[in-house]
């Protein structure tokens, strides 16, 4: 199950976590990939 | 004496030949194959739309563009829930894990609010090409990498529950949006 602290907004280096905790592999690449590229969130 | 070295040959002739039979009858008709600590469930790819995992019927993508006749549909009981789903489609039936025998595969994960949702739809838009699927719904596509080996061209979407992936090596862009369109239509009849 994904859980995190739902007051506050989660970074893509927390959806790494989040999604690391699910197993799902996956989706873990795809994030993992976004981050490895430099891939950032909109401020 | 010589009954005695008779059995020495035949009895582990007998078990190898038991060994080979068994082996042979759950690959070909897809039973489950010991894997480690986890079940890995292997069965012949024949376009089936639903697979049955853990009791539940779970829905999976119609990968039409698939034509070989050796295609497996494999996935762990661990990875196959209404919640948590990963399948991959493979040539032959003992291939999981190997990277050369993959050929598509497809994911389906939960969503635990929203926020999730907006901050992965964010660094999607930001960061890679749209792509505009059935249902008003948007997709993000990865291009393969050229690796030691090939990688999947990917296509990503979110609805308001799930995230989902899906993944093709060899096939193209348009059978891979038509699959996921396929699938889209089927579960918004739903």
């Amino acid at each position: 199950m994904i859980t995190y602290a739902l007051n506050s907004i989660p970074t893509l280096n927390d959806t790494n976590n989040i999604f690391a905790a699910s197993g799902n592999k996956y989706i873990q690449l795809i994030i993992k990939d976004l981050i490895d590229y430099g891939a950032t969130e909109s401020n | 004496m010589e009954s005695k070295s008779n059995l020495y040959i035949f009895l582990p002739v007998f078990f190898a030949g038991l060994l080979v039979f068994f082996s042979t009858a759950l690959s070909k008709e897809g039973l489950t194959i010991a894997n480690s600590n986890e079940d890995l469930y292997s069965e012949s790819y024949n376009y089936q739309k639903v697979i049955n995992c853990n009791g539940n019927e779970i829905s999976i993508p119609n990968f039409l563009y698939l034509k070989n006749d050796n295609l497996y549909v494999q996935y762990l009981s661990r990875d196959c829930n209404v919640d948590h789903l990963e399948i991959e489609v493979v040539i032959g039936p003992n291939c999981k894990g190997q990277h050369i025998c993959s050929n598509s595969f497809f994911s389906r994960q939960k969503l635990y609010g929203n926020s999730l949702k907006s901050i992965l739809d964010d660094v999607f838009s930001n960061n890679l090409k749209e792509v505009k699927l059935h249902h008003n719904q948007l997709g993000y596509l990865i291009l393969p990498e050229l690796r030691a080996y090939p990688t999947h061209l990917r296509i990503v979407w979110q609805n308001e529950d799930f995230i989902y992936i899906i993944g093709s090596k060899g096939g193209n862009f348009d059978d891979l949006i038509a699959t996921v369109n396929d699938y889209i239509d089927r579960h918004n009849k739903e």
